[in-house]
């Protein structure tokens, strides 16, 4: 059933989109496509797809190294907290974040005086504000499963901080390191929301310029030519980062945790800067949503009610049904596809791993045009079926659900299971006696953050939410396509609830403690 | 005063928050001398050992070594040498690169040294091999030379054989003594294993709760122990008033094989096990006034369960309990 699932939702549309491409008129023509590729446009986007990703990537890698020490090893007052905020960045919605960087940069704004406003800098900040929590949690938890004991034989040996550092500690880190770099970027390549409403026209990464080229230019070659380059591209990287898992030994086990010291002040110093960095564009989104006419006021809050038809209010219960939907349909599937995968370690199970982990970097853009054309068209035509977005929604985040809820499964030990069943536990009771007891938190856990994904879901939404239906993102990104104060501002308003909501899920999720959300 | 030469721990104290893990513990070490910290799990040993590391700070008290005041010098200045319970090898390096890494760090290369090292743990051949190639027993010797190619002033050992099979602990801690007597090397080894102890030491340090109950050399704590615990703890089987075996009053501590079968016994008790081994039968007895204790017969003995039999006392295998010796 997860197998049919993905047949008709993900592999269908995304194969139907690069069709379209390819068959111009009935006959198969890639001699377009070539010429696509042959573009100076094309050229352009590739290489800023490249580039800005590539720093985007070494940026969170080096501001986010230091803070997985200082957050997954070193024992401090309000550290729980600080992993919580690190994390809220990573499930806000991509338009909110692109709302709030702009109002931050854009003129009236904080730091307008650093001139950022369309510029690739502020793209390539945002992109780093949101993956920094994959290098934290990442490496984190690498870092805090390696046994102290190892660094410290080497220290007693002679070996100075720094040589520790170097030659036993960072060898070990190195295959998390690589992991998350190697997801960060492909985020970054893929991104859509971020780079959508910061770089406009003029900063075009290949998902925004798909975007253009078949909602705009209805350009469905060029468009289909991109995507393969894309999928080829991600494929790729996919591929590489699971055969960096398979090498990564992993730790032995808790590292125990030390006390700050004087040595220790550098590396909290850093981390404070960055986390008030990361919190100074919401901070600003928050103040500035307050203000109206240059004076403190609730008037944009109660515009989200009083806004045209249909109000902000209207968008955001659309949102939070389609998102509960979404998250079912996505914890339901990921189960399976988890507990499949959990059970046996062969080939076939891996190239089925691998094939639900693809919606992960196939553009949601992709996906959601390609739904929009194979089926929202004979011989399926479900367009009008309102089923249609959470289902694009839970192709998005089952990838998430799986990743949380696998390991965990993978974990439990058989022999346990082996034990219940020779006392006379018939299978289900053993999934119900010995599985579910270890996995409801991380059952909980993955629909909070599918749900959490779901209501912030931009790039496949933005094609197949009906005018009269928006989900609150897509509201948002008409606010602030419409020029006035009073659009922006309740864009703002806008923003700051669905960044609230998304947080809050975070939190709750988080109370739960599941290693493995956010972890890649 | 300090010592000039070797280890001197002085009334040296370790808190973690309101929990004093070691107490108050003053202990001695000469140079190429052996110590052993004996005592059960959680009793501040393995602590103690790390805090002559450098890697615990001591809330209180002073550790010298060589008559130089450690405590403003960081563990990596400190030229020691630490093995844990489970090797800690570095899996990114080979087998060589382990033993080398300790030369590494202080800028030196000498594969024939690293060779030599090997050689001497047994592993001839072995450079190459990746550490997660290897068995138990293999892996704490590549430990061992990893910490000797630093040519420690002080090797410290935690556990080192504690994760073994008791076969190969026997036969690892007979190589473990004699390379530790062939480097001349200082060392103090922490274990909960009495037989490890007397194997690897020359002098022994008991342990419990923190405090240092019973320090000295092997003989003269195993002929002494300091009370029915530390008996207990050396591997004494029980401990009874010399009074009840006609021996002067006073707790006596009897290993398994004091009370022997034989027909012209001081004692008499009712037999309530019997388990044969290839060489002797041990058995349980149960001695009017006394309780049950351990006893043996000679194989050609038979002895059946409920007979009644009569026993002598192998006084070399007793010892006086809290005798001031």
């Amino acid at each position: 059933m997860p197998l049919a699932f993905l047949g008709l939702f993900f592999i269908y549309p995304v194969v139907g989109m690069l069709a379209r491409g390819f068959v111009v008129e009935g006959h198969f023509t890639p001699g377009a496509v070539l010429e696509v590729l042959g573009r100076g446009r094309t050229h352009q986007v590739l290489w800023f797809t490249l580039w800005s990703s590539g720093v985007a990537t070494l940026g969170a890698v080096v501001l986010g190294v230091p803070i997985a020490y200082a957050l997954h090893a070193l024992d401090f007052r309000g550290r729980g907290l600080l992993q919580v905020a690190i994390v809220v960045p990573f499930v806000l919605p991509t338009v909110v974040v692109g709302v709030a960087f702009r109002q931050l940069i854009a003129a009236g704004g904080w730091l307008e005086g650093l001139g950022l406003d369309g510029s690739s800098g502020a793209i390539i900040a945002a992109l780093v504000f949101f993956n920094l929590s994959v290098v934290v949690r990442t490496v984190g938890a690498m870092w805090g499963s390696l046994d102290v004991r190892r660094e410290q034989a080497a220290l007693v040996l002679g070996a100075t901080p720094a040589q520790v550092f170097r030659t036993v500690t960072l060898p070990a880190l190195r295959p998390a390191i690589l992991a998350a770099a190697s997801v960060v970027f492909l985020f970054c390549a893929t991104a859509f929301g971020v780079v959508l409403t910061l770089g406009g026209l003029k900063q075009a990464n290949i998902e925004t310029e798909i975007w253009l080229l078949t909602a705009h230019q209805l350009d469905l070659t060029a468009a289909a030519a991109l995507s393969v380059l894309q999928v080829l591209v991600i494929v790729g990287l996919l591929v590489a980062t699971k055969s960096l898992e398979r090498r990564s030994s992993g730790g032995t086990g808790r590292r125990v945790l030390v006390k700050p010291s004087r040595a220790h002040v550098p590396v909290l110093i850093w981390t404070g800067i960055v986390v008030l960095l990361l919190a100074l564009p919401m901070v600003s989104l928050l103040v500035r949503s307050l203000q109206y006419d240059a004076r403190w006021s609730l008037h944009n809050y109660a515009a989200l009610a009083v806004h045209d038809e249909p109000s902000a209010l209207q968008a955001l219960s659309n949102s939070l049904q389609i998102a509960a939907v979404a998250a079912l349909i996505a914890l339901v599937l990921g189960v399976l596809v988890a507990w499949l995968i959990s059970g046996s370690a062969g080939l076939a199970t891996r190239v089925f791993e691998a094939a639900f982990m693809l919606p992960l970097g196939v553009s949601a853009v992709t996906v959601g045009f390609g739904f929009l054309i194979t089926l929202g068209r004979p011989p399926l035509a479900l367009l009008s079926w309102p089923w249609l977005v959470p289902i694009a929604q839970a192709t998005v985040a089952l990838p998430l659900v799986v990743r949380t809820v696998a390991p965990m499964l993978k974990s439990i030990d058989d022999r346990q299971r082996q034990v219940a069943a020779s006392l006379g536990a018939s299978p289900w009771r053993v999934a119900l006696t010995v599985d579910l007891p270890l996995i409801w938190r991380s059952l909980l856990a993955a629909a909070g953050f599918a749900f959490a994904v779901s209501l912030g879901e931009f790039g496949a939404t933005s094609f197949l939410a009906r005018d009269e239906v928006p989900t609150l993102p897509v509201m948002i990104y008409r606010l602030i396509g419409h020029p006035g104060q009073a659009n922006a501002g309740t864009a703002m308003a806008a923003s700051v609830v669905l960044a609230a909501l998304t947080a809050l899920v975070m939190l709750m999720v988080d109370r739960l403690r599941v290693r493995s959300v956010g972890a890649f | 005063m300090a010592l000039t030469s070797g280890l001197q721990v002085d009334q040296v104290t370790v808190r973690f928050g309101s929990h004093i893990a070691v107490d108050d513990v003053s202990l001695t070490l000469g140079a190429g001398q052996v110590l052993a910290v004996l005592g059960p799990s959680g009793c501040g040993k393995s602590t103690l050992l790390r805090a002559v590391a450098g890697l615990e700070r001591p809330s209180a008290g002073r550790i010298f070594f060589d008559g130089e005041d450690l405590a403003g010098i960081a563990v990596h200045k400190r030229g020691f040498a630490l093995m844990f319970q489970d090797g800690q090898l570095f899996d990114h390096l080979s087998v060589a690169g382990n033993v080398e890494y300790a030369l590494r760090v202080r800028g030196q290369r000498s594969p024939k040294r690293v060779a030599e090292l090997l050689e001497l743990v047994g592993l001839a051949g072995y450079s190459d091999r990746s550490p997660t190639t290897l068995s138990g027993g293999e892996r704490q010797r590549v430990a061992l030379a990893r910490a000797l190619a630093a040519s420690p002033r002080l090797l410290l050992l935690d556990e080192p054989l504690s994760a073994l099979d008791p076969t190969l602990r026997a036969r690892l801690a007979h190589d473990l003594r004699e390379i530790l007597v062939a480097t001349g090397t200082t060392a103090v080894m922490v274990t909960h294993d009495h037989e490890e102890a007397f194997a690897v030491a020359d002098a022994m340090a008991l342990m419990r709760s923190g405090r240092l109950v019973q320090s000295g050399g092997l003989n003269e704590v195993w002929a002494a122990p300091v009370d029915e615990e530390a008996a207990l703890f050396l591997g004494y089987s029980s401990v009874v008033d010399g009074s009840v075996l006609g021996q002067a009053p006073g707790p006596m501590a009897l290993r398994r094989s004091a009370l022997v079968v034989s027909s012209d016994g001081a004692l008499s008790g009712v037999v309530k096990s019997v388990r044969g081994t290839p060489e002797l039968t041990r058995l349980e007895v149960e001695v009017r006034g006394v309780g049950v204790v351990a006893a043996v017969a000679a194989a050609s003995v038979g002895v059946l369960a409920g007979q009644e039999v009569r026993l002598t006392l192998d006084r070399t295998r007793t010892a006086r309990v809290g005798a001031v010796s």
